[in-house]
């Protein structure tokens, strides 16, 4: 409840104050980087990323790069057999407490948005951040658009965030 | 009734040890405690250093599968696809299990050979063959890939291979060990809910701890380039080996070749 009204907060924010808003390839849609200080999410995890002077298309590319290692499935059994080089699905994770009945479902649904959401973001992490990109903060609203949905429309998003003007929120260092 | 019942439990116990060594199915045996090695002519031996330290990883090294093993499980990935019917959705994300002699391995800092200090000294029998470094695990579970770049390693029948020191450390925060510079002191975002840690691997050093009586050589250590794991808690990449394995911007670099170890 206490997000979605952050999330309309922002909406509101946005339509009210001036924004800079980056240069946008034709069809991209960007939500306003310039998030109020009071909305600004845990620094730890919900950062969007930037480097001075990189082209679209090359953070288009980092980009493809990293998504590749996002899908996140339960942890591989050691010993097994693994497939070198060819694909493999990602395993269900159980997180729904199966001895607890409904309950255990309840707190499955609820830790499992959250640390799925914490697998993504420590992978963008530990991707991009050697291939010399820096971050910056942002809300949870923002982050979401930028990370939930068409993989092909969020990369185009955060390739034009990249490689736009620097974001206007704090620099996450280190 | 009881002595059926005992027979039974009896019959499980006597069972379990080797249910339990049957899992490995004659690819990977890891010495015991004070066990004194006999090399097998038909098998390789690798030893290994995992620093404790922190916490008792190990160390997940995958034997590159051959044709042969790849088309068996091409077939039967195939075949379980199929009979999964709809519900199993297109082929290319489809979790397979396959049921064939495991080829990824764990040396267990939990059952050292030896302990030098912190250090757990490890020592197994495996498969000669084509090895990767392909991640840190924990407890019987791939914790964190090397996907983003590694090393490779062949393992020669009747050898025993040093593949040197296994590091560790927090990558949130700074760390003493000059192997990891680079790799760690990344701030929070390297401990959100799940701890990233950074791992080295230091290669052979004259002096380093080597069990009585047995007689190794050195790891030749080639780079890796990324691959996808997507069965994994965390991803990460083995921090730079001078002279073989570096990292441009991202891109895994073969130190010897000077030529980029391209994407798996």
């Amino acid at each position: 409840m206490i997000r979605g009204l952050a999330a309309v907060v922002l909406l509101w924010t946005g339509a009210t104050v001036a924004q800079p808003a980056p240069p946008m390839p034709p069809g991209v849609a960007v939500p306003s980087l310039a998030v109020p200080e009071n909305l600004l999410a845990d620094a730890r995890k919900y950062f969007i990323f930037h480097q001075p002077g990189v082209s679209l298309a090359q953070a288009e590319a980092d980009l493809v790069f990293c998504w590749r290692f996002l899908p996140h499935g339960l942890q591989r059994k050691v010993p097994g057999f693994v497939a070198w080089r060819r694909a493999d699905g990602p395993r269900e994770i159980p997180y729904a407490i199966d001895q607890y009945g409904l309950t255990g479902q309840i707190i499955g649904a609820i830790i499992a948005g959250p640390l799925e959401r914490s697998a993504r973001q420590s992978r963008l992490f530990r991707c991009m951040v050697p291939r010399g990109y820096a971050r910056y903060r942002t809300s949870e609203a923002v982050w979401k658009q930028l990370n939930e949905g068409d993989p092909a429309t969020m990369i185009r998003a955060q390739a034009a965030i990249a490689s736009g003007p620097v974001p206007p929120t704090p620099r996450i260092v280190p | 009734m009881m002595a059926r019942l005992f027979t039974l439990l009896a019959a499980l116990l006597l069972a379990l040890p080797a249910a339990a060594a049957d899992k490995y199915r004659g690819q990977f045996r890891q010495l015991g405690k004070g066990e004194v090695l006999q090399v097998r002519p038909d098998r390789a031996y690798v030893l290994l250093r995992i620093d404790t330290s922190y916490s008792k990883f190990n160390a997940d090294l995958l034997r590159l599968p051959s044709a042969a093993e790849l088309a068996v499980y091409d077939t039967a990935r195939v075949a379980a696809h199929a009979k999964a019917g709809a519900k199993a959705g297109p082929i290319e994300s489809f979790a397979f299990d396959h049921d064939a002699p495991p080829n990824l391995l764990e040396l267990a800092a939990t059952k050292p050979l030896a302990m030098d200090g912190k250090l757990a000294i490890v020592v197994a029998e495996m498969m000669p063959g084509d090895y990767v470094f392909y991640g840190e695990g924990y407890a019987g579970f791939l914790y964190e890939c090397f996907c983003l770049g590694t090393v490779g390693f062949p393992l020669k029948a009747g050898e025993v291979t040093d593949l040197g020191t296994m590091l560790i450390a927090k990558a949130s925060a700074p760390s003493p060990i000059t192997e990891l510079a680079g790799e760690v002191d990344l701030g929070p975002s390297a401990s959100m809910d799940y701890m990233l840690f950074a791992v080295a691997l230091r290669p052979a050093r004259v002096g380093d701890m080597v069990p009585p009586g047995v007689s190794v050589l050195p790891a030749r250590l080639h780079a890796v380039g990324p691959f996808v794991e997507v069965n994994t808690m965390l991803i990460n990449r083995l921090a730079p080996i001078p002279g073989v394995l570096a990292y441009d911007r991202g891109t895994v670099i073969d130190v010897a070749s000077g030529a980029e170890a391209p994407p798996n």
